[in-house]
C-alpha cells in the first residue's frame, strides 16, 4: 500500500506530468470559466495527443482537467449570474446577491475551499467505499431512479421560498419545457410544429441564461450603478474561507450528496449543485436567509459539485462504468495507455490508482489557489460601471446561447426565456424550481414508463423503493418539526409575497392566464398523439390549471380585503423611469439579437459593445479596449479553437455574400 | 463625425472578417486548388461521441493522402438525430469540395421508411465510403430464459429498448415479428450504457441491436462473453462479422425474396456504419479524389495502430459500394417498403389491445376547427367525433379527400368507438 503511493508520488511529481497537469488544470479553468463551452471539448481536442502518453503523465493530464471542471466555473456564476456551465447553476442563487452586497471575495473565499474540500473528500470516500460499491450501484434500477429524482423534485418546495403555489407552477412550467422534443419511448415529436430545431429539446444552458443572467443584467442597467451595491470589496476573501470551517459539517454532507450523484450513472451532472443546495435550505437553521445572499447557499453547491468528478471516476476506472461522456473519454484514453480498469486497480495496478487519488488531490488544491489567486482581481468586476457589465455579459450570453446548435433559433429561445425570466423576477416568482424541473423533468418521466412498463405497479414495493420514500417523508417535514421544535408563532403573516402591490398582482393574474392557456393548448395539440407520449402533457394541465386559479384566488382575496385600506397597496415595484429603463435595456438586447441574424455575430457584438458603452457616457478607451477583448475571444474561442460554421448572416444572404 | 468614423471602422472590420472566410472554387489541378485550404469534416453530431471520434480521427490522417496536404479540421453540427447537417450538406454546404461529412447511418432510408424531417436524396450525395461495417448482436444475459436463438422463439425474454426509433428496438421488432421471437419489450432506456446496467441487475433479460464493437468496449460484457455469462444469439448485417462466425446472421435466416429484400433495406446502415459523403454537385474529379484518399487513409499503418489503440473498429466500404448500396436500397419496391416498416413496429402483447369498431350514420350538423371535430345527428341524439389528419380516413361520394372536406348537411357513416371517440373512418354522401 505504502509502496504503492511511494511510486505513484514519485512519478507524478516529476517534470513532465507536473507540467502536464498544470496546462490540464489550466485549459480546464479556462474552458469551465466560459459560459456554455464545457470541459468535454477540451478533453475531444486533446485526446488524440493524450493517448500517446506514458501511463503516469496521462493520468495527470487528464485527470487535472477532469477533476476541476466544476472549480473556475463560480467565477461567472458569482459575478454576472451566468451559469459557467450547467454543474454551477445552483450557486448563482446566493452568490450573485453576494456580489451585490460587495461580497464576491467572500463567496469565492468559500467557494474556492469548498470546492477542494469536496473533491478530496469524495474521492477518499470513495476509495473507502470500494469495496461495497458495486453492489450498491447495482441495486438501483429504474424505480429506485425513479425515487431519487422525486426526492430532487421536493426540493421545490423549500426552493419556492414564500411562495408554494408560484413554486409548483413553475415546476410544472418547467417539466413542460423539458417535454419538448422527440419522445423516445414513442417517437412522438412533442410541440417540434414540424422542425427540425426543436426535435433535440430545449438546451438546459439556455434556460439558465435567459431566466437568471438576463433579468440580472436588465436590473443592472436600470439601475445604473456597479454589480456591488457597496463602495469597496473589503478583506471578504478570508472571511469566506472561515465560513467554510464554521459550516464545515454541511460542507462534508454536501459532499457526500454530490459524491452519490457522481457515483449513479443516470442522474445526469448537473442535478448534484440543486440536490445540495436543497439540502442545505431543507436542514440548515434560518432557512428564510437563503436566496438572499447567504454563503452558505455558496459553499453547498460548491462541495457538491466537485466531489461529483471525484465520485463519478472512481466507479470508471474500478469498473469501467463511466458515469459521463468525458469520463468514458477519459476511460477510452487510460485504456489504450495501458491502464486497465477492473479488480487489477486494487492489486498489480495499485500505484494507477494511488496516483489517480494523488492528482485528485493535487489537482483540487491547485486549482482552488489559482482561483483565489485570481479571485481578488475578478471581484473587481463587480465594482466596474454597468455600462461595461452589461454588454459585456450580454455579448456572453448570446455567445453562450449559439453554442448551443449555432442556429438562429438558440437566440430566439434565449430571448423568449429572457422575457420569461424578467417577468418572473419582477413578479416575484421563484426560478430555481422552474429550471430544477427541467432538469429533472425528463427523467421523471423516463423512468416512470421504464418502472412501470417492467414491473407493472409492483416497483412501489421494492424495499429500495420504500427507504427513499421514507427520507423523502421526513426531509419534507423537517422544517415543520423544526417550526414546532422552536415553538415560533407563524401566525403573523400569511401571506408571504406581501411586497406586490396591487397593479403587480393584476399582471400577475395576467401572467397566470398566459401560463394557463399555453398549457391548456398544449394539452389540445397533444390530443393528436398515442395516449402514451399524451398523458404527461394532460397531467401537467390538469394540476398547473388548477394551481393557477388558486393563486388568482389569492390575489384576489388579498385585493378585496386591502381594497378598503388604502394603506395596504404594498411596494410598488417599478417607478415609471424604471420601467422605462427596464424597457430600453431589453431594446439593446433585441438589437443586438437582430444585428447577430443581420450582420452576424463578430460585426454585431463588436458595433454593440461599442454603441452601448458610448450611449452610456463611457470614454471611447473604454470602448475600444472592450470591443477588442470581444473581438479577440469571439474569433479565438469560436473561429480557431471550435471551428465554428456561422450560419450566413441574412444581409449577407440578400446580397450574395456568402461566407465562402 | 463620431458616427462616420465608427462607421469606417466597422466597415473595414467587416471586409476583414469577410476576406477570412473567402475562398473561390477554381478547379486548375487538385494539387494546386488542395494547397493551403482547409477541409472540414462536419459530424451531425455533438462531441465525444463515436461518430465524433471516427471523423476526428479521419481528419488527423487523410491530409496526407490528399493532393497539396491542405489542413483537416472536424466540426460539429449537432441536431435532429443528424438531418440537420444532412439536409444543410445538401442544400447549402458549398460544393467545391472542401467539405464533407458524416451523418447517421440511418439517415439514407430515413424518410423511405416514413420519417420526418429529411429534406434530400439520398441517392444525389457523393458517397466517399464507410469506416466500418457494423455489426449488432442480439444478446441476453445467464439469467435469461432463453440462451440460444432456437429459445428465442419458445421463451418470452425481456429486452430493452432505447425508444421507438432506436437500433436496438427497430432491429428486435424485426427479429419478433418475421423471426418469431418472443420478446417483452421495456421501451425508453437512455442509451446503451444504463442499459447493461439493467442487464447486470437483472432488470432486463438482454437487448437485441447491440453493436458489436459497443460489447466490446464493455469491460465488464468482454468478461462476460469470455465466463459463457453473456450469450450472443443472433447477428443483425448485411455479412458476418468475422469474430462471430457461429452466430446466425439474420439474413441468412429470410424465407422469401421479400423478406430478404426488407432486410438489405433495413440492414443496410449496418454496412455504412460510419458514413462519409460529399454534397451533391461536387466536380467527380475531386470526388474520385476524396474516394482514393479515404482508401488510402483506411490502409495507413499509422491510422491503424491509432484507432487499434482506441478500440476502433475499422472495417472500411469503399464509396462506390455505398453508393450502390444507396441507390439499390433506394429503389425497394414499394410494397416491400411498406412490409418493412410494418414489421420493423412493435407487435407485442403490450399494445395488441382489441377494440370494438361500430358503425353509426348520421347528418352532419356541424364542423369545427377546419373539419377536427365533426358534430352529427344520429336518429335524434346529438353526437361527436374527433377527425385525425394521420389516422381517420375519410371519404365523400366513394373518393378519399381531406378532412376539411365535410361540409355541413352531409350524411355520414362513421366507423368509431363510440361518441366523443376518434373515428377511423368516415364515409359521407353529399
Amino acid at each position: 500500500m505504502l509502496d504503492a503511493l511511494y511510486i505513484a508520488v514519485t512519478e507524478i511529481l516529476k517534470p513532465w506530468p507536473l507540467t502536464l497537469m498544470a496546462l490540464g488544470i489550466l485549459g480546464s479553468s479556462f474552458f469551465a470559466a466560459l459560459p456554455g463551452i464545457g470541459v468535454l471539448l477540451l478533453i475531444t481536442i486533446v485526446l488524440p495527443f493524450a493517448i500517446t502518453l506514458d501511463p503516469y503523465p496521462a493520468i495527470a493530464f487528464l485527470l487535472g482537467i477532469g477533476a476541476v471542471s466544476n472549480t473556475a466555473n463560480t467565477f461567472p456564476s458569482v459575478l454576472i449570474a451566468v451559469p459557467g456551465s450547467a454543474g454551477s447553476q445552483a450557486t448563482i442563487v446566493d452568490g450573485f446577491p453576494m456580489a451585490q452586497k460587495g461580497e464576491a471575495k467572500r463567496a469565492f473565499g468559500a467557494a474556492f475551499v469548498a470546492s477542494p474540500l469536496g473533491g478530496i473528500f469524495g474521492a477518499v470516500v470513495l476509495l473507502l467505499s470500494l469495496p461495497i460499491l458495486k453492489p450498491l450501484v447495482l441495486s438501483f434500477g429504474s424505480p429506485e431512479f425513479l425515487m431519487l429524482v422525486i426526492w430532487g423534485l421536493s426540493a421545490v418546495g423549500v426552493l419556492s421560498g414564500t411562495a408554494p403555489v408560484k413554486g409548483l407552477i413553475a415546476a410544472i412550467i418547467g417539466v413542460f419545457i423539458s417535454t419538448i422534443g422527440m419522445d423516445n419511448k414513442t417517437g412522438v415529436e412533442r410541440f417540434s410544429f414540424e422542425g427540425e430545431y426543436l426535435v433535440d429539446g430545449i438546451s438546459l444552458i439556455l434556460v439558465g441564461l435567459g431566466l437568471f443572467a438576463v433579468p440580472e443584467m436588465i436590473g443592472l442597467a436600470r439601475r445604473r450603478t456597479s454589480i456591488a451595491e457597496t463602495e469597496g470589496l473589503g478583506h471578504g476573501l478570508f472571511e469566506g474561507i472561515k465560513d467554510v470551517f464554521r459550516n464545515k459539517w454541511l460542507a462534508i454532507r454536501c459532499s457526500v450528496i454530490g459524491v452519490w450523484v457522481g457515483v449513479l450513472p443516470g442522474l445526469g451532472s448537473s442535478v448534484a449543485d440543486w440536490f445540495a443546495y436543497a439540502h442545505a435550505v431543507q436542514t440548515e437553521k434560518n432557512p428564510e436567509k437563503f436566496g438572499k445572499g447567504d454563503v452558505r447557499g455558496v459553499i453547498a453547491p460548491e462541495s457538491a459539485n466537485n466531489a461529483k468528478e471525484g465520485g463519478a471516476l472512481i466507479p470508471t476506472i474500478a469498473f469501467g462504468i463511466p458515469g459521463s461522456t468525458s469520463l468514458a473519454l477519459i476511460l477510452i484514453a487510460f485504456i489504450s495507455v495501458g491502464i486497465t480498469p477492473g479488480s487489477a486497480m486494487l492489486t498489480d495496478q495499485l500505484p494507477y490508482t494511488m496516483a489517480m487519488i494523488f492528482v485528485l488531490v493535487i489537482a483540487n488544491i491547485f486549482a482552488a489557489s489559482l482561483a483565489i489567486g485570481a479571485a481578488g482581481q475578478f471581484a473587481k468586476l463587480s465594482l466596474m460601471p454597468f455600462y461595461i457589465i452589461v454588454p459585456m455579459t450580454l455579448v456572453l450570453c448570446v455567445s453562450a446561447a449559439f453554442a448551443a446548435h449555432f442556429v438562429w433559433w438558440d437566440i430566439l429561445t434565449f430571448l423568449v426565456f429572457s422575457v420569461l425570466g424578467y417577468l418572473m423576477k419582477v413578479l416575484d416568482w421563484p426560478r430555481p424550481p422552474l429550471l430544477v424541473a427541467v432538469v429533472l423533468g425528463g427523467q421523471l418521466e423516463t423512468y416512470l414508463w421504464l418502472s412501470n412498463a417492467r414491473y407493472g405497479w409492483d416497483w412501489l414495493m421494492g424495499p429500495g423503493v420504500i427507504a427513499i420514500l421514507i427520507l423523502i417523508i421526513l426531509t419534507l417535514l423537517m422544517p415543520f418539526i423544526r417550526k414546532r421544535r422552536q415553538r415560533k408563532s407563524v401566525s403573523t403573516s400569511t401571506d408571504g409575497d406581501i411586497v406586490l402591490s396591487k397593479n403587480d398582482r393584476l399582471w400577475d393574474v395576467g401572467f397566470i392566464l398566459v401560463i394557463s392557456s399555453i398549457l391548456v393548448g398544449a394539452a389540445y395539440i397533444s390530443t393528436d398523439w398515442v395516449l402514451r407520449g399524451a398523458l404527461v402533457i394532460y397531467f401537467l394541465a390538469g394540476i398547473g390549471v388548477p394551481l393557477g386559479v388558486l393563486q388568482v384566488f389569492l390575489h384576489w382575496r388579498w385585493i378585496s380585503s386591502s381594497g378598503s385600506k388604502t394603506n395596504l397597496t404594498g411596494v410598488t415595484r417599478g417607478s415609471r423611469e424604471g420601467v422605462v429603463r427596464s424597457l430600453q435595456a431589453f431594446a439593446w438586447l433585441f438589437a443586438l439579437a437582430a444585428g447577430v441574424w443581420a450582420i452576424g455575430f463578430h460585426i454585431a457584438a463588436g458595433a454593440f459593445v461599442v454603441l452601448f458603452i458610448r450611449h452610456y457616457g463611457g470614454r471611447w478607451v473604454e470602448a475600444l479596449v472592450i470591443f477588442v477583448l470581444s473581438e479577440v475571444f469571439i474569433i479565438a474561442v469560436f473561429d480557431l479553437l471550435l471551428n465554428v460554421f456561422w450560419p450566413t448572416p441574412a444581409l449577407f444572404e440578400i446580397f450574395g455574400l456568402g461566407w465562402f | 463625425m463620431r458616427l462616420i468614423k465608427f462607421g469606417l471602422c466597422v466597415g473595414l472590420f467587416s471586409i476583414l472578417v469577410a476576406n477570412s472566410y473567402g475562398t473561390t472554387a477554381d478547379a486548375k489541378g487538385l494539387k494546386e486548388f488542395y494547397k493551403g485550404k482547409t477541409l472540414s469534416v462536419m459530424i451531425g453530431y455533438g462531441a465525444g461521441g463515436g461518430y465524433d471520434m471516427y471523423s476526428r480521427t479521419l481528419a488527423r490522417y487523410i491530409s496526407k493522402h490528399i493532393p497539396g496536404n491542405p489542413k483537416v479540421i472536424g466540426k460539429n453540427m449537432p441536431g435532429a438525430g443528424s438531418l440537420k447537417l444532412a439536409n444543410w450538406m445538401y442544400s447549402v454546404a458549398p460544393k467545391n469540395g472542401t467539405v464533407f461529412a458524416t451523418i447517421a447511418r440511418g439517415a439514407p432510408v430515413h424518410s423511405l421508411l416514413g420519417g420526418k424531417g429529411a429534406r434530400f436524396d439520398a441517392t444525389k450525395f457523393n458517397w466517399l465510403g464507410s469506416m466500418n461495417n457494423e455489426v449488432s448482436v442480439c444478446a441476453t444475459t445467464f439469467r435469461a430464459p432463453a440462451k440460444t436463438f432456437k429459445e428465442l422463439k419458445s421463451k418470452e425474454t425481456i429486452i430493452g429498448g432505447g425508444g421507438k426509433t432506436s437500433d436496438n428496438e427497430v432491429f428486435a421488432m424485426f427479429a419478433q415479428n418475421l423471426l418469431g421471437a418472443k420478446f417483452k419489450l421495456i421501451s425508453g432506456y437512455p442509451g446503451m450504457k444504463v442499459m447493461f446496467l439493467a442487464m447486470q441487475r437483472g432488470e432486463i433479460d438482454g437487448v437485441c441491436g447491440w453493436s458489436w464493437t459497443g460489447v466490446k468496449k464493455q469491460k465488464v460484457a468482454v468478461e462476460w462473453y469470455k465466463a459463457k455469462k453473456l450469450n450472443v444469439l443472433l447477428q443483425f448485417a448485411l455479412q458476418k462479422h468475422p469474430e462471430l462466425p457461429n452466430v446466425p446472421l439474420i439474413t441468412d435466416l429470410a424465407k422469401n425474396a421479400s423478406e430478404k429484400a426488407q432486410m438489405e433495406l433495413i440492414f443496410s446502415r449496418q454496412t455504412m456504419g460510419r458514413p462519409y459523403l460529399m454534397p451533391p454537385g461536387v466536380n467527380s474529379e475531386r470526388v474520385e479524389m476524396m474516394r482514393k484518399a479515404f482508401i488510402a487513409t483506411m490502409k495507413d499503418p499509422e491510422f491503424n495502430a491509432f484507432a487499434k489503440k482506441t478500440k476502433m473498429e475499422v472495417n472500411y466500404v469503399s464509396g462506390s459500394d455505398v453508393q450502390k448500396l444507396v441507390n439499390r436500397v433506394l429503389n425497394t419496391p414499394k410494397a416491400t417498403v411498406q412490409a418493412a416498416i410494418i414489421n420493423t413496429r412493435h407487435k407485442g402483447k403490450v399494445e395488441k389491445v382489441k377494440l370494438n369498431y361500430v358503425k353509426a350514420s348520421g347528418t352532419v350538423t356541424a364542423v369545427k376547427r377546419k373539419g377536427r371535430k365533426l358534430v352529427l345527428k344520429i336518429g335524434s341524439k346529438k353526437v361527436k367525433t374527433k377527425v385525425s389528419g394521420k389516422r381517420t380516413k375519410v371519404f365523400v361520394n366513394g373518393t378519399k379527400v381531406k378532412r376539411g372536406a365535410v361540409k355541413p348537411g352531409m350524411r355520414c357513416e362513421l366507423t368509431w368507438l363510440g361518441n366523443g371517440t376518434e373515428s377511423k373512418k368516415v364515409d359521407c354522401k353529399l
